[in-house]
């Protein structure tokens, strides 16, 4: 190899040829992982995007599309399948969008991007408890990534997910190497806006907010590939979607969010937001969705959240609250909370965990209550 | 009875401690040194696969134009069609730095969001919080710290750049440590081509596919999806042709580590022999008291595992110390050459480690074997009278030198195997040193006799007794001066082989080189075309400019493969450059313009087993022709080969091709001075390398000076502690000599007398040993070089023969004999005559 470089080298030198060695480029350096509560931070290079500053009142489809004049945006969908094979699969796809500046850069170069995309595609199969991920970045350009500021239409490749037909449905699409699902879903339940109206402010500093609606009950129907075996699925899923421009004060370190959907037919969801001494935020926010829709909003006072079990990612080194005990005293409400597997960590350029749970009775941990997905954020080291 | 020969073992060892050291020690530096070869081919060659990714990345493979650039278009074609496949496009080009005449530097555009690492958490080398800048802004650049602070640039400031598009200035939001990025501007693809002034075009897409059938089929896949102007190459096939050069390498510094252990089994055997020796009477009373001989045997193999264990452990003990150090300088060659990487751990892996220690310990009872089956057969002949020499020496070396001609003979066999592997030519290395070593005790007692005759003539007694003692004592002293000899011989073969192969690179680059001056693109770019024939018009229109050569180089399909063809635009005075191993220069150059002829390289010949007059077919525009072979010329640029042709053929067959370099010939009368005067005037401005010729040969020979230094040194090394060795081993034989000294003064001898009487024995063995290693030096070099270097390169060169490097090795060889003789000597003028005496 010594001698191959050198007599590369000197052919260089001599300009006589290269030996048939086409020009070497370095390679893309890696991008850092980075703490999703980090990208969320104020920081001065915020200016010139539009605030979340109060409630607003929420048109659909239009509110369903992206935001770009907002600094960053998720669509976040999570569910549990039921395979024909008798197997049972949670399932995440995210699209997260960061802009990168809040006008759109005049350029020769078509390349030149507003926005990057970042999408997380999970399956964890329930029965040989396997977590799969996949992750895509991309910039919105050339048409290969991006998201309509119209409808409910995201892209980034062949990963999607848009609005289907008048009806409210949903189509989602993704595939891996390992695994191709493709589902459609119908809302069962009409769209619960989060915090006040869907104005969800995450700290006391005025604009440290985001817009932030659930539809917490979706019939899902679909099919699922994994290598030549291709069965149909069936389900329910949940879909968030959330944009803002800051999100975190500075003395917050990140936050526990999870999202049940219980088979007595309602529907709990709560965001804790963690100080970095470790205390909840008094901006903690929730809601408990009653079998026919109404919500009611829930606040720090109204519910308690407690970690049972820690686990330690060998990747990362980071230790994360797997299981929870949640109590709702007005609802009734004991739960505990159990990782369907621990190993759900996201350790790529978004550190978080995210990952299906059990839910059963606290006091009795082998009544099911129902199913979910939990989302820890923030934790370090 | 087992411990009283337990007892009876320890305590002769233990009464000898300095026989038991050098024991020790021998079987130490045989292990030590290779195990110092092994760690460090271990760790060097996860350091450089390490570079070799830090280089290339995580890509597989690359898709480039054949000419001109990629249509950006493809890339999404190709992500459409392809969604899942890990895409990375690459736009390359050169920016001038500071004012009109500063510096070029390239620009390299990437998609930091495409087929990077992040899920590895890399902490080096990344672009970290960065990203965002880099990518969201058209005035941001990343660059290594080395260039920033060679051009007193610090993170935060900014840096003036001029371009086809204008003038610019890019802040700089982060410093990499990185060789790799030497030189070299990254900034966010979009930027690359506003600055360039290349918008809708890639110079590369990278793509990254997995391993096996499925990433196989992945690139089939993208093949289909090419237009016929883009190609796609495979980058893991060109890091699995490197891997091929390194094996070759490896096999190099394999057999040097072979050759110190068999230098250590040379010592160990010594070694055994005086424990031996020293203990034939008691030996010979342990019979007569009833032990058999089957329990002396396994208690004098157990002895042997046991010293080899002890020996072995130490060795692999040196042999870390040793690596450590060897680390560094290939740390120091991996860095300069490619990237840097941290290979400051010696890497373990634990079964190199047994490995190591059951060869150092089965070496050691090898070893011992042969001398505890000799020692137990004639303490059983010849009962209790015993003296320490061996009657039936005669008959040994009679058998030695026959085993010589079966080693010589099957040395010869293997040479003449039709094979292209390196293995049969290694072992035709090692049967050569084997014979060379089993002949060596002959010659030293041939020599010794005729010597004892010609000091007898000239009365010089003690000179005369110390050449008797080695006429005596010939096999045993032989086998040190073997040792000696086969690590003198194997630092001659490689000394005359680097230098073979230094002189005619040289010679070889100088002869070709015939321009007074070279200019080629700073940064290989593709749409080179109009740029450097429009210099090269240029040039030629200088009254300082005589003539001017060119070169395109570019892959074409041949029968067998992909091939690199040269197309040559070669004045007369280029012609008169090449030198031809086969065919004729005037059929070659009366036929170069006008008819399909080519010249091939020597190895490709070699390769493809072709001679002049045979053709060579390739894929052209016409379809399959046949290009005929005029003349195989001489050239050490491409282990795979190429295939030359005029500029004018190629045209015709493959279309334009871009010029990748000019030679800049003088017009009579004019100096190389003012010619490079004139043409750097010409070229201002422009991103374009002009060198002198002098410079290129210069930088080229550091390059490979560069590339040998380790060989060098892992030699020397090899050479030095086998001769450590070797002195451990004179020193163990002189103190057996001790008590004959003793005699020798009760005779009447003065003390001077006998050191001259211990110094001459050694001179002879150093003198006899670094003669006898010139020849069998000269030999193993001419397998090295016509047989090893060809098999691995295709390439051969003439031999020639650095006289003063080998007269030092001569020189150093005798040293080592005649210090070995040093303490001995001056301990043998101190023995009490009395206490010899009483010991008869």
């Amino acid at each position: 190899m010594l001698r191959r470089r050198w007599a590369r080298l000197w052919l260089g030198l001599l300009g006589l040829g290269l030996a048939g060695l086409p020009a070497w480029s370095p390679p893309a350096p890696p991008v850092a992982p980075d703490n999703i509560a980090r990208v969320l931070r104020e920081d001065a290079s915020n200016a010139g995007f539009t605030r979340v500053l109060g409630p607003r009142a929420f048109a659909f489809p239009r509110d369903h599309a992206a935001h770009p004049d907002y600094r960053h945006e998720w669509w976040y969908v999570t569910g549990h399948l039921e395979a024909s094979d008798g197997t049972r699969q949670g399932f995440q796809l995210t699209f997260f969008r960061y802009a990168l500046s809040p006008r759109a850069v005049a350029s020769a170069s078509r390349w030149r991007a507003q926005q990057v995309l970042l999408a997380h595609f999970a399956l964890t199969d329930e029965v040989s408890v396997r977590f799969i991920h996949h992750e895509r970045r991309a910039r919105v350009a050339l048409g290969l990534a991006g998201a309509s500021d119209t409808v409910g239409q995201i892209w980034l490749h062949d990963w999607r997910l848009e609005q289907t037909g008048a009806a409210g449905g949903w189509h989602l699409q993704a595939s891996a190497p390992d695994a191709t699902l493709t589902l459609d879903l119908q809302p069962r339940k009409p769209v619960v806006p989060q915090g006040e109206q869907g104005y969800s402010r995450k700290s006391a500093t005025p604009g440290n907010a985001s817009f932030y609606y659930s539809l917490p009950r979706l019939a899902v129907t679909g099919t699922l590939q994994r290598g030549d075996r291709r069965v149909s699925v069936h389900g329910t899923a949940w879909l968030d979607h959330e944009w803002g421009t800051s999100a975190l004060g500075a003395s917050q370190a990140g936050w526990d969010w999870f999202a049940l959907q219980l088979h007595d037919g309602r529907e709990l969801s709560f965001y804790r937001l963690r100080e970095v001494a470790g205390s909840a935020d008094p901006h903690s926010r929730g809601v408990l969705v009653h079998p026919r829709g109404e919500a009611r909003p829930l606040d720090l006072a109204a519910l308690q959240m407690t970690p049972l079990r820690w686990w330690r990612s060998p990747v990362t080194g980071i230790r994360y609250p797997v299981a929870w005990r949640v109590v709702c005293a007005a609802e009734g409400l004991d739960l505990r909370l159990e990782a369907v597997l621990d190993a759900q960590e996201w350790p790529g350029s978004l550190r978080y965990w995210e990952g299906a749970v059990r839910v059963s009775d606290y006091a009795s941990p082998t009544q099911n209550r129902g199913a979910g997905y939990l989302e820890l954020t923030g934790y370090t080291r | 009875m087992k411990l009283l020969l337990l007892r009876a073992s320890a305590r002769v060892l233990w009464q000898h401690p300095w026989q038991l050291a050098l024991a020790l020690m021998g079987i130490a530096t045989g292990v030590g040194v290779v195990a110092a070869v092994q760690l460090t081919q271990r760790s060097a060659q996860v350091a450089m696969a390490d570079a070799q990714r830090s280089l290339v990345g995580p890509a597989t493979h690359r898709i480039e134009a054949r000419q001109g650039w990629l249509d950006e278009a493809l890339y999404v074609r190709i992500a459409r069609a392809l969604p899942a496949l890990s895409l990375a496009p690459v736009v390359h080009g050169a920016v001038q730095v500071g004012p009109a005449a500063g510096e070029f530097l390239s620009l390299v555009g990437i998609d930091p969001l495409a087929l990077s690492a992040a899920a590895d958490g890399a902490e080096e080398g990344t672009v970290g919080g960065q990203w965002t800048a880099l990518v969201g802004r058209s005035d941001t650049v990343v660059m290594a710290r080395r260039t920033a602070h060679r051009l007193g640039l610090r993170r935060g400031e900014r840096l003036h750049i001029r371009s086809a598009a204008g003038r610019r200035s890019l802040e700089i939001i982060d410093l990499l440590d990185s060789a790799a990025l030497t030189d070299t501007l990254l900034v966010d693809l979009a930027s690359a081509q506003e600055i360039l002034h290349r918008p809708g075009v890639l110079s590369a897409i990278e793509v990254a596919v997995p391993t096996g059938a499925a990433g196989a089929k992945l690139a089939a896949q993208v093949a289909a999806l090419l237009p016929a102007n883009a190609q796609l190459d495979s980058i893991a096939g060109r890091i699995t042709t490197n891997q091929e050069l390194t094996r070759a390498f490896n096999t190099n510094l394999t057999a040097l580590s072979l050759l110190a252990l068999m230098v250590g089994m040379f010592l160990i055997y010594n070694t055994e022999i005086f424990l031996l020796l020293q203990r034939q009477a008691l030996f010979a009373q342990l019979r007569a008291l009833g032990v058999s001989g089957r329990e002396l045997t396994v208690l004098l193999l157990g002895e042997a595992a046991l010293l080899g264990l002890v020996g072995s452990v130490l060795g692999l003990v040196l042999g870390l110390g040793l690596a450590h150090a060897l680390l560094r300088l290939v740390a120091q060659t991996v860095n300069d050459l490619y990237a840097p990487t941290a290979i400051s751990a010696v890497a373990l892996p634990p079964a190199l480690l047994c490995g190591v220690l059951v060869l150092g310990i089965l070496t050691t009872v090898l070893a011992a074997a042969l001398p505890v089956l000799e020692a137990l057969r004639s303490t059983v002949r010849r009962g209790l009278v015993v003296r320490p020499d061996e009657p039936h020496e005669a008959a040994q070396r009679h058998s030695f030198r026959r085993l010589a001609y079966a080693a010589l003979a099957l040395g010869g066999g293997f040479l003449l195997w039709p094979s292209r592997s390196l293995i049969p030519g290694f072992a035709a290395l090692w049967c050569a040193l084997l014979a060379g070593a089993l002949l060596l005790p002959w010659a030293l007692s041939t020599v010794a006799q005729r010597l004892v005759r010609a000091l007898a003539l000239a009365r010089h007694p003690a000179a005369g007794l110390g050449v008797r003692l080695v006429a005596r004592h010939g096999r045993r002293q032989g086998l040190a001066a073997a040792a000696l000899m086969a690590a003198s011989a194997t630092a001659i073969a490689m000394t005359i082989m680097i230098a073979s192969f230094r002189i005619s690179v040289s010679d070889w680059l100088s002869q070709l080189l015939r321009a007074d001056y070279y200019v080629g693109l700073l940064e290989p770019q593709a749409d080179a075309l109009p740029s450097l024939s429009a210099v090269r018009q240029r040039l030629a229109q200088l009254p300082t400019v005589g003539a001017t050569s060119a070169v395109s180089r570019t892959r074409q399909r041949a029968a067998h493969g992909e091939v690199q063809v040269l197309a040559y635009d070669l004045p007369r005075a280029a012609q008169a450059g090449f030198r031809f191993i086969a065919g004729s220069a005037q059929d070659l150059w009366s036929h170069w313009e006008r008819d399909p002829v080519v010249m091939i390289s020597e190895p490709y010949a070699w390769r493809h087993g072709l001679a002049p007059g045979e053709s060579v077919q390739l894929h052209t525009l016409n379809g399959l022709v046949r290009f005929r072979v005029a003349a195989v010329f001489r050239d050490y640029a491409s282990e795979q080969g190429s295939i030359a042709l005029s500029r004018r053929l190629y045209t015709q067959h493959f279309g334009a091709a871009p010029l990748d370099g000019l030679g800049i010939y003088a017009a009579p009368g004019v100096s190389a001075d003012a010619l490079g005067e004139s043409v750097r005037r010409a070229t201002a401005g422009l991103p374009l390398r002009v060198q002198r010729t002098t410079e290129v040969v210069g930088q080229s020979m550091q390059i490979f000076e560069r590339t040998f230094a380790i060989t060098e040194v892992l030699r020397l090394i090899a050479l030095g502690v086998a001769i450590i060795g070797i002195i451990a081993a004179l020193l163990a034989q002189q103190f057996e000599r001790l008590r004959e000294y003793g005699v020798l003064r009760a005779l009447g001898f003065a003390a001077g007398e006998i050191a001259r009487v211990v110094l001459a024995q050694t001179l002879l063995l150093g003198v006899v040993a670094a003669t006898c290693a010139l020849p069998l030096g000269y030999g193993l070099a001419l397998v090295l070089v016509e047989v090893i270097n060809v098999r691995s390169f295709g390439w051969t060169m003439p031999i020639v023969v650095p006289w003063p490097a080998l007269g030092a090795a001569w020189l150093l060889a005798v040293l080592a004999a005649l210090s070995a003789g040093l303490y001995p000597a001056w301990r043998a003028t101190q023995v009490a005559p009395a206490a010899a005496l009483r010991d008869e």
